[in-house]
């Protein structure tokens, strides 16, 4: 009962003390990153069915995707992870200017992300590789793959990395939001960690979901059929 | 290790890690990744032989996939500290992990399908089925160009 | 008191001045769309979904009327298509997922187990303005052209050749969504780290128990239609193909993962009814519910097993016969935990010391409606029959049976039951005692013509029957039902609001229940308790003896 009525206290009226409130954080957090995970599991499953049945036009489509440039993008998502789970750990030493600064890195390397991201997708737009009317006719370019199967692969390819780009440009907005709140000294802050942990576990979760695609997507094995088997 | 004074008596949930276990934990990710890019260059359809050869391309996906779920269980562990959290999280985060299997059961009626033939389509052809633009059926789906399609899976009972 | 739970609250020990509840607590239309109380949520959602309801009924109206004459005579089936899907959509995106969790749930689940508010109020409040817009753009994408996908959205359909507005009715079912899993993951944390001391797990109520496994399945299932319908809005706007078949997609792919929530989402209707009715059934019988663990228990048993059932909507479509069968077993198995729960309602009210008040009489027509919905659905289970009933009225009887008459019967038990705790005022209970026994006729000679209808093979989503006019009676008796059923529905209305203003003040514990919620004042302070609680005694620990002195003590008018 330590926090009633207590504008500026980090504890909310309705929990009893912080260490409540922290928990029930915790525990609210993980449970929304269940959701997320069934949310990109339905798209898992929409992959794994196609590229199941369409092996060899998917690994020729795959082709034209470049595995250095996801590459570095795994790499930088990993960087990243690796500072936000250090800005958590400044939070929890209340080093302000570590965690914004660590924090800025975090959002620089979102940039950077999505800098790359620019560039393959306009890359793949340049030559006709988005799905619908305007996809390419020529099977040159995908090096001989069924162009309607292909469409599915891109398809896919914009709707998975497309959703996933999505949630890191939140994650980059909600961690520019949370700078400004450390930036201005705001309790509920820097008062405890967790609210810097939770935006660091959303975070994470992001990476998470890269560190599925990049295999999925860029990292495809020659089927046994492209092999010339039978 | 230092505690949080907020939480010192809440014992090992708000401990601080070491910079090192981090840094440690992001060079094991990066092996990993260097690792599922080495995976990916080998081809076990080749290095398998005789009949083995078709299962190759599985062992290719279940080694890229295998890497990446422990990478992401790395990541759960120690980035977003699951392994210091209390149990009610723990089942929490299992619990998305549990029932994505039971999602994925669907395979259990793409592998298990059987079907009659039907005029007109070829299996694993899906030029042959019904097109976008209803009532133009034309006979372009017998085109024999189709007849020899490498991309059928051959363990796929889907087609 | 009757009741014997050892709190420092009690009538007794008023707080010193005027006391302020939550309804007093701020008049300004501010305090109100910006509230984080989670009761003032409630109250917003009741008035929201009751709206949506009353919308959803209307053009049940309009459906009963087309079908009164085999013709077909009043809409064309492009419009008749457009007036089901609407029906379709609002009743269950905006009703029947929503009213008793989003009302009920939010304003009772802290007052149940103790708390001063839910774990997030925020995103509570959030929950309810991602509902309203989400019924803004299913209401808008209505009036506005129309869909005419039906509420299921089956692909290729709704994502190539529907030329309605399906594309904003998908972006609003899923911020309805989103609305549902906020909530969820609210009632979760809140049950899992907000119970008061004392509330230990086997002694939370079953409407909690009921809520937290509606959470579970609001978080597990909900994401997968969510991703499901996102992708449609893709193929629409984006041209993104996903389903397409004409690429090598499979539309059935759809259906698997729609219904892999939506047969689950059938549970986030009824579990929360379920919870109500437990309640209810124990207050009226004045005995603890027979059986508490198995009902518990059962409520999650509900939850886990109904992600295993989805194939059964599927029995007809390419879906392999291997994994019908699968499906068509657990759908059996899955009556066990539902036939649990009636029969230890059944067995709680035996030798029960029962009053019929109005929350009872719905409860006891919930029993009823839904055993018949639920054993014929276990007619729709076994994969022969269904070939030969889907997409006949059968179907739409039973489901009707099972989502008006579980989910609607409880919400009206509910709203009954906890209506003086909600406003402070007894309605007339004379009144609503008559009007549950109109709405269960009403409802039985709307849906149970149906059933005979369907199994003559009358097809549903049809708006004209003139190749079989023998179907006729059936859906004249059935519109003769929907009138009784809409007055039934209007009534209420009437008497609940009149009561606002007419009512007798209700004590703390009109009905003599035992429970959380009625050791607070009616209407509840903002802050639920003005003592924080510590519960020492069991759930629904009714003591007949001092029950049989307090009605000696208080004469016949304490209950009626």
């Amino acid at each position: 009962m330590s926090a009633h009525g207590h504008a500026d206290s980090p504890v909310k009226f309705q929990y009893e003390d912080i260490d409540q409130q922290n928990d029930t954080y915790v525990i609210g957090m993980w449970s929304f990153m269940v959701t997320e995970i069934m949310f990109f599991g339905g798209l898992f499953l929409i992959y794994t069915l196609y590229r199941m049945n369409y092996q060899g036009d998917w690994w020729k489509a795959h082709e034209h995707l470049d595995w250095r440039l996801g590459g570095i993008n795994t790499a930088n998502l990993l960087v990243s992870s690796m500072l936000m789970a250090l800005a958590v750990r400044a939070a929890q030493l209340k080093d302000r200017i570590k965690v914004m600064t660590l924090l800025s890195m975090v959002v620089a390397c979102g940039g950077l992300f999505m800098a790359i991201k620019y560039v393959e997708y306009s890359g793949k737009i340049v030559d006709h590789l988005y799905p619908g009317p305007s996809f390419t006719t020529n099977p040159e370019i995908l090096h001989g793959a069924n162009l309607n199967h292909a469409q599915l692969f891109y398809g896919l390819y914009f709707g998975m990395t497309g959703l996933h780009g999505v949630h890191v440009i939140v994650g980059m907005l909600i961690i520019s939001f949370l700078i400004k709140f450390w930036y201005q000294k705001k309790k509920v802050v820097t008062e405890d960690y967790i609210p810097t942990e939770l935006i660091g576990l959303y975070w994470h979760f992001v990476d998470i979901v890269w560190i599925f695609l990049y295999p999925l997507f860029y990292l495809m094995p020659k089927p046994f059929t492209v092999l010339g088997g039978h | 290790m230092a505690k949080s004074p907020l939480h010192a008596a809440e014992g090992h949930a708000h401990e601080i890690h070491p910079v090192s276990m981090y840094v440690r934990t992001a060079l094991i990710l990066a092996f990993f990744m260097v690792l599922t890019i080495v995976a990916a260059q080998v081809n076990f359809g080749e290095i398998l032989t005789g009949h083995n050869r078709q299962y190759g391309y599985y062992v290719n996906n279940l080694v890229a996939v295998g890497i990446a779920a422990i990478k992401a269980f790395i990541v759960v562990m120690f980035f977003m500290h699951l392994k210091w959290a209390s149990s009610t999280a723990k089942v929490w985060a299992l619990m998305g992990f549990f029932f994505l299997p039971v999602l994925f059961s669907v395979f259990c009626d793409y592998g298990t399908r059987t079907h009659e033939q039907v005029d007109g389509w070829i299996p694993g052809q899906s030029e042959t089925a019904l097109p976008r633009v209803i009532g133009s059926r034309d006979q372009e789906h017998l085109d024999p160009r189709f007849a020899n399609d490498q991309n059928r899976n051959p363990k796929s009972s889907l087609y | 008191m009757s009741t014997t739970v050892t709190t420092p609250i009690g009538s007794g020990e008023a707080a010193p001045g005027p006391r302020l509840n939550y309804l007093t607590n701020g008049h300004s239309l501010k305090s109100w769309l910006l509230t984080e109380d989670h009761k003032r949520i409630a109250i917003l959602y009741l008035i929201s979904v009751s709206f949506f309801f009353m919308l959803g009924g209307a053009f049940a109206g309009m459906i009963r009327y087309e079908l009164t004459s085999p013709a077909g005579n009043v809409f064309e089936s492009d419009a008749y298509n457009r007036i089901f899907t609407a029906h379709g959509a609002i009743m269950v995106f905006l009703f029947l997922l929503v009213a008793v969790p989003a009302v009920l749930g939010n304003f009772l689940v802290p007052l149940m187990i103790g708390a001063r508010d839910l774990a997030f109020p925020r995103i509570n409040l959030l929950s309810w303005y991602l509902y309203t817009a989400a019924g803004s753009l299913i209401l808008i994408s209505c009036i506005s052209g129309g869909v005419d996908a039906g509420w299921t959205f089956y692909t290729p359909y709704s994502s190539l050749y529907s030329n309605s507005n399906v594309s904003l009715c998908l972006v609003g079912v899923f911020l309805g969504g989103f609305s549902s899993i906020t909530t969820g993951v609210n009632f979760i944390a809140t049950v899992h780290r907000m119970r008061a001391p004392g509330m230990t797990w086997f002694r939370l109520p079953l409407f909690v128990w009921a809520q937290y496994a509606t959470g579970i399945i609001m978080m597990l299932g909900t994401p997968v239609v969510a991703i499901t319908l996102l992708c449609v809005i893709f193929e629409r706007t984006f041209q993104l193909p996903i389903f397409s078949p004409e690429l090598g997609g499979d539309p059935v792919l759809f259906q698997h993962m729609f219904w892999f929530y939506s047969h689950p989402a059938v549970y986030i209707m009824v579990l929360p009814s379920f919870g109500v009715i437990s309640e209810v059934i124990s207050a009226f019988s004045r005995k603890r519910v027979f059986g508490y663990h198995f009902v518990a228990f059962s409520s999650l048993a509900i939850a886990f097993l109904g992600f295993l059932v989805w194939g059964h909507h599927m029995f007809v479509t390419s879906q392999s016969m291997y994994q019908g069968v699968a499906f068509s077993l657990v759908t059996f198995l899955l009556a066990v935990p539902s036939a649990i729960k009636i029969f230890n309602w059944t067995a709680t009210m035996a030798k029960g010391n029962i009053h019929l008040n109005s929350p009872m009489i719905y409860a006891i027509g919930f029993m009823g409606l839904f055993l018949i919905g639920g054993l014929t659905g276990l007619f729709l289970a076994a994969m022969g029959m269904d070939v030969h009933l889907t997409a006949t009225y059968f179907i739409v009887a039973h489901f009707h049976y099972v989502m008006v008459g579980g989910t609607v019967m409880g919400f009206l038990a509910g709203l009954h039951f906890w209506w003086p705790k909600m406003t402070g005022k007894l309605f007339n209970d004379n009144i609503a005692k008559w009007n549950a026994i109109v709405v269960f006729l009403g409802f039985n000679l709307t849906f149970f013509p149906q059933f005979i209808a369907g199994w003559m093979g009358m097809p549903r989503r049809y708006h004209y029957y003139y190749f079989a006019p023998e179907f006729q009676i059936y859906n004249i008796l059935s519109t003769m039902g929907a009138t009784v059923l809409g007055i039934g529905f209007v009534i209420p209305v009437i008497y609940l609001i009149k009561s606002l203003f007419t009512g007798a003040q209700a004590g703390d514990n009109p009905w003599g229940a035992h429970g959380l919620e009625w050791q607070t004042t009616s209407p509840p302070p903002t802050e639920n308790f003005y003592y924080s609680p510590i519960i020492t005694d069991d759930v629904y620990d009714y003591d007949p003896v001092a029950e049989h002195e307090a009605i000696r003590e208080l004469g016949a008018n304490r209950q009626h």
